[in-house]
């Protein structure tokens, strides 16, 4: 840890500082330079800091300057200001610790000068800093990080010369040193120079090991696509909302099991208890809140989930059952002998809206409304049907009616709707119509054949 | 050659490294192996240590995947490491004490980047603690206002890892075609 021999820390007060830059310096003054520098309000600072780079911070930092505090500026380029010192970005450690001597030397001056002519004075105290050493290689990290003599970013430039430095830091210094070990470390000469060797992994002759992936067996196509008509039905695109077959696209969700879950995890989730969910034929569904897990005796993938998804159910068929706590000790040791039959309860709630509607939308959805994503699905536990990932991207980022979003995509209706009946009941929608708002970026043309290779790459049909 | 970056961030124990295997066609690289020669005739020393993998598209196009040093003293280098990057992969682990506090510490450090790029969360280990859950995250996110794809994985997991990076690339651009 960085310390001062003889006096307390620096007190410094932030002005404006740009989050990135007030995050390093928040970690800094709490970790290794927390003796160095303390953070007061500026009428008790003995100094100042500001990012020059940040907006506003110039006229902050003129308001200031009647206090005739010394101020250390931030900035990427060289700032020359009376009383003040200037640290280059991106910000070191040994800079940070370097400034405390450099502001004391600072204020020593402009006291000389304002003081008359001395005669026997004291000197003024001076605060010596001591610290232990945390960088290895006394050129580091100031040159390996700053400015220009940083080497290019890394896996970018094609630049032959351009080289990653293996930067060594001592980090002994962090938390569990005994003061009494804080003494300044002299630098051998020959160690900064051997840590000066530079390594870039991205572009170093070094001998990289391919890795054997196991390819896993794929889903038969025509398996998938059966799968996928389950889930999200088969029918046809309706262009024109007032088509009479616009009537066949709702379902009632009071009329199927969907209803019953819901209201099952609704209960769970209030009462904080495991809910037994029984279905027809014997079944049931264990519904575990504090864990966000469910148990089905019924495979969720078999043809008899499906049909008791989307037939509708009569009163009395399904009942729901807060389980004892023996009864409930049997129940999860049944689902712990059958691991195979839990799943995420968001993947559960998921796949009972995708088997209910088939591709199909609730009876109180309006389709005119425009509505946007709040809030992504977990979709690595969910099962998967065509173009989830689009849907989900392009919502996220821009409000629209479903017939927008599936026209923007050029897909299937049925897909857009499949995934809004899942994702609503998840409650991943916004509600409030007043925190619409797009969020699209530029997007770049020319990556996107990049990304569409890398996904077929990643997904197992590009080749290396 | 066509070079661009993937960058993968988080704190010690996320699984970056991990979730860099997964993905990688090489056998991924930490790069203080190559600096212990180095550093192994002196007293314990920590070296500024970032994982490296990649992804060959074709002779002359790859994704490098860099994972950042773990110890947040080195964020000073991010801004430099995220130069020309796709997005960013941030892994939480969900057995720390506050992965809240990770999460507002690492979205903060990268914020230009997410803005002008895109982010996607793994939260990792969530097998093994359960709490908090994805809700709590989504939570948390939409307090930073990143409306960012956030999923449970696996880090050793092929098929999570790649859905997380499907998601960054259908976020940058979701007219994107597989």
């Amino acid at each position: 840890m960085l310390k001062h021999s003889k006096t307390g820390p620096l007190k410094v007060a932030l002005l404006s500082v740009g989050p990135h830059n007030r995050a390093i310096l928040e970690f800094f003054f709490a970790g290794a330079g927390r003796s160095l520098f303390k953070t007061v309000s500026i009428p008790e600072a003995e100094a100042l800091i500001v990012d020059y780079d940040h907006v506003g911070a110039k006229d902050e930092w003129e308001q200031q300057s009647n206090t005739h505090k010394p101020g250390i500026v931030l900035s990427v380029h060289p700032v020359e200001l009376s009383n003040t010192i200037w640290l280059p970005k991106p910000l070191t450690s040994k800079a940070l610790t370097e400034a405390v001597g450099r502001v004391y030397a600072l204020a020593s001056a402009a006291e000389a000068a304002a003081a008359p002519a001395p005669v026997a004075a004291e000197p003024p105290p001076k605060r010596e800093v001591v610290r232990e050493e945390p960088v290895v290689s006394s050129s580091a990290p100031q040159q390996l990080f700053g400015g220009g003599s940083f080497p290019q970013p890394f896996g970018v430039s094609a630049k032959p010369a351009r080289k990653l430095r293996s930067l060594v830091i001592d980090l002994s210094d962090e938390d569990d040193e005994d003061d009494s070990s804080l003494v300044a470390k002299p630098v051998a000469p020959e160690v900064a120079a051997e840590v000066e060797k530079v390594f870039d992994p991205a572009e170093a002759n070094i001998s990289m090991e391919e890795v054997a992936r196991t390819v896993e067996p794929e889903v038969p196509p025509e398996v998938a696509e059966q799968r996928w008509r389950e889930l999200c039905g088969d029918r046809e695109d309706i262009d024109d909302p007032s088509d009479r077959r616009m009537d066949a696209i709702f379902f009632t969700p009071e009329n199927y099991l969907l209803s019953n879950v819901l209201e099952a995890v609704r209960l769970a989730r209030q009462s904080n208890q495991s809910v037994q969910l029984k279905l027809p034929g014997g079944g049931y569904a264990l519904l575990m809140p504090d864990m966000s897990q469910a148990y089905c005796t019924l495979d969720t993938r078999a043809d008899e989930f499906a049909m008791l998804c989307n037939n509708p159910v009569q009163t009395g068929q399904v009942a729901l059952h807060i389980p004892s706590s023996t009864e409930l000790l049997q129940l999860e040791e049944e689902a712990r002998d059958h691991a195979g039959g839990i799943l995420d309860l968001e993947a559960f709630i998921w796949v009972v809206s995708l088997l209910t509607a088939q591709g199909r939308l609730s009876r109180n959805v309006d389709v005119n409304k425009r509505i946007a994503l709040k809030h992504w699905p977990n979709m690595t536990r969910l099962e998967q049907f065509p173009q989830v990932m689009r849907i989900a991207a392009l919502w996220s980022q821009r409000p629209g009616t479903l017939f927008e979003i599936a026209k923007a995509l050029d897909i299937p209706q049925r897909y857009v709707f499949s995934f809004y009946t899942a994702a609503s009941t998840l409650n991943l929608f916004e509600l409030d119509q007043t925190k619409l708002k797009s969020r699209e970026k530029e997007k770049p043309q020319e990556s996107r054949g990049l990304f569409a290779r890398l996904l077929k790459r990643l997904l197992g049909g590009g080749k290396k | 050659m066509i070079n661009r970056k993937i960058i993968f961030t988080g704190p010690v124990g996320a699984g970056k490294t991990t979730a860099i295997a997964a993905i990688s066609d090489i056998k991924p690289i930490t790069t203080d192996e190559y600096a212990s020669d180095m550093t192994k005739s002196r007293k314990p020393q920590t070296t500024v240590a970032m994982d490296y993998g990649l992804i060959r598209l074709s002779d002359k196009e790859r994704v490098h995947l860099y994972g950042t040093p773990g110890q947040e003293r080195f964020d000073f280098m991010w801004d430099i490491l995220t130069k020309g990057g796709i997005g960013l992969v941030l892994l939480l682990d969900n057995t720390r004490k506050d992965p809240f506090q990770d999460m507002r510490f690492y979205t903060n450090a990268f914020r230009d980047f997410i803005e002008k790029q895109q982010m996607v969360v793994g939260v990792t280990r969530m097998d093994l603690q359960h709490k908090p859950g994805l809700a709590d995250y989504r939570q948390c996110l939409e307090s930073l206002s990143l409306p960012s794809p956030i999923f449970e994985i696996d880090a050793r997991s092929h098929k999570d890892v790649t859905m997380l990076i499907q998601a960054l690339l259908f976020s940058l651009d979701p007219g994107v075609t597989n």
